[in-house]
């Protein structure tokens, strides 16, 4: 058998080992380093059966800071796992060599993997199974779990297994070949329309202001004259207002403070 | 409601399971999330279905979390295991739920930094290990330590929080009037402002934002499911993407 070849079993290992523990030590030091020397103890043992002091030495090139999405960012796993068969192989490829790639595709992977994961699908998948659930209906969070893993694990494995086919092709075909930001856009349309569906039923705000005209006649400002003009008025501008407020940076954490403070002085007032 | 010993211990194990690696790492995407968070908290309660919903409100408000190289805006488990629990236990409404559960989650970010700190003296002595030469040893210290403290610092908290939580809300609820009650549901008709905020800063722009009215309208107006109006956005998100990419020039930009 050849020590120097790597069997699929062996890069799913990898793979489970990374899937599974990307984040368990997850550190201010150097985040995600233990845990891609983790995924990488079945390639070194593998590569090199018998030589201990190769062993060592891969796993520490492997110990250094690393910080990427861990769903997206395996294709870079995939990628440095075949870079080491290479090397195993006889290829003269440097440590450096080893960081320079993972360094350099770590940030930009980052980027795409934390918008397409938790800025896109995530949220869409949640705003569409809030939505079932409200209709009193349990079956939300269910589809919710089920099509979360199958999503998340089926993209995490084919990057993976790109990244070990392909090479740095596989991570510039999905950089450059446009498809990646195709994909956001179309999924980003989609998601901010369902995120004004989502406004309906949970910011229900209405004005509860009357104005006496004299002779029984009464104006009520909500029913009157927002809901004439377009209804959900009131939820559209208070989310625009904090959207212009998180674009200029102010933290969350001070938003809630003031959207509470808010919540209370329209509620007590009676504006509310 | 009592929740028993063991009822708020089950609860304060989920807990700890949505932040560990034993549900993979799709466990950050599903059981980290207060809608799967509150309806398992519903069924070890034994109101599902109540938990669902009052998840589901709470996730509203976490809608656009992130969290990216370890800083984030609280923690929406804690938020949605424990803000669930202590909202059955002592029959809140889900706007209050809302209300309450926020600081909670606030609280619980001291859990994730505390944890972050502790865990580099782990790479430390991984790299000790290895330096000896015990490279399996590196599988041991990237699962087995971090994961003793992340269970002593997340199981314990929650669990005594959801055993004890019920006695000090409904202490704090014999004292709310009507009227105090309505400011709680005022406040949780406005937090989920920001979470929807937080989600459009990252996907919202001049190219999109027309479809966040339009989806207001077909929820308000139209009174339609979210279901459809979903169907609807994918059929106009794919419409669009196609034309734009057949002129192939690039409309939009993310």
């Amino acid at each position: 058998m050849d020590a120097n070849k790597l069997m699929k079993s062996d890069v799913r290992k990898s793979w489970l080992n990374w899937f599974m523990f990307a984040q368990s030590n997850y550190n201010y030091e150097r985040l995600q380093a233990t845990a891609f020397a983790h995924a990488m103890l079945p390639i070194m043992k593998k590569l090199y059966p018998q030589d201990k002091e190769e062993q060592k030495q891969g796993i520490i090139r492997h110990m250094s800071f690393f910080n990427t999405e861990p769903i997206c960012g395996s294709v870079i796993h995939g990628v440095t796992v075949a870079m080491e068969e290479e090397r195993a192989g006889g290829q003269p490829i440097t440590d450096e060599a080893f960081n320079g790639i993972k360094t350099g595709l770590m940030g930009p992977l980052a980027g795409v993997g934390d918008t397409l994961t938790q800025g896109v699908i995530t949220p869409i998948m949640l705003a569409i199974c809030i939505g079932i659930t409200n209709n009193n209906n349990i079956a939300g969070p269910i589809i919710f779990l089920v099509a979360q893993f199958i999503i998340m694990t089926g993209i995490s494995y084919n990057m993976w297994f790109n990244g070990y086919k392909y090479g740095r092709r596989a991570v510039e075909e999905i950089m450059s070949g446009g498809k990646i930001n195709r994909v956001i856009e179309a999924a980003s349309l989609l998601g901010t329309m369902v995120m004004g569906g989502l406004v309906g039923r949970f910011i229900p705000l209405q004005f509860y202001l009357n104005f006496d005209l004299g002779g029984g006649a009464m104006f009520d400002l909500q029913y009157d004259l927002l809901d004439k003009l377009m209804p959900g008025l009131i939820p559209l501008i208070l989310t625009l207002a904090v959207l212009h407020y998180v674009r200029k940076g102010t933290s969350p954490i001070k938003l809630m403070g003031a959207l509470i403070l808010f919540g209370i002085v329209t509620g007590c007032l009676g504006i509310f | 409601m009592e929740v028993t010993v063991i009822q708020a211990g089950l609860i304060g194990l989920f807990y700890y399971l949505s932040w560990s690696p034993w549900l993979t790492y799709v466990g950050f995407f599903t059981f980290n999330r207060p809608l799967l968070a509150g309806f398992i908290t519903g069924i070890i309660l034994g109101h599902p279905l109540e938990g669902a919903l009052i998840g589901a409100g709470i996730n509203v408000i976490y809608l656009g979390f992130i969290s990216a190289g370890g800083a984030q805006m609280g923690d929406p488990s804690f938020a949605g295991y424990v803000g669930t629990a202590l909202a059955i236990a002592s029959n809140l409404d889900v706007g209050t739920a809302m209300a309450i559960s926020v600081p909670l989650g606030t609280i619980a970010t001291v859990l994730w930094i505390g944890k972050m700190t502790i865990n580099s003296f782990f790479v430390h002595w991984a790299d000790k290990e290895v330096e000896k030469g015990n490279i399996n040893m590196v599988a041991f210290i990237n699962v087995v330590p971090p994961q003793i403290l992340l269970f002593i610092m997340s199981f314990i908290p929650a669990t005594l929080v959801v055993y004890y939580g019920p006695a000090a809300v409904n202490g704090m609820l014999s004292l709310l009037t009507p009227n105090i009650l309505h400011v709680f549901n005022v406040i949780g008709a406005m937090l989920p402002a920001l979470g929807i905020a937080m989600n459009l800063k990252l996907i919202g722009n001049s190219f999109t934002m027309p479809f966040f009215v339009l989806g207001i309208l077909c929820s308000v107006y139209f009174g339609m499911d979210i279901i459809i109006i979903s169907i609807i956005g994918a059929v106009i998100a794919l419409t669009i993407s196609t034309i734009n990419y057949s002129k192939n020039d690039k409309g939009g930009n993310v």
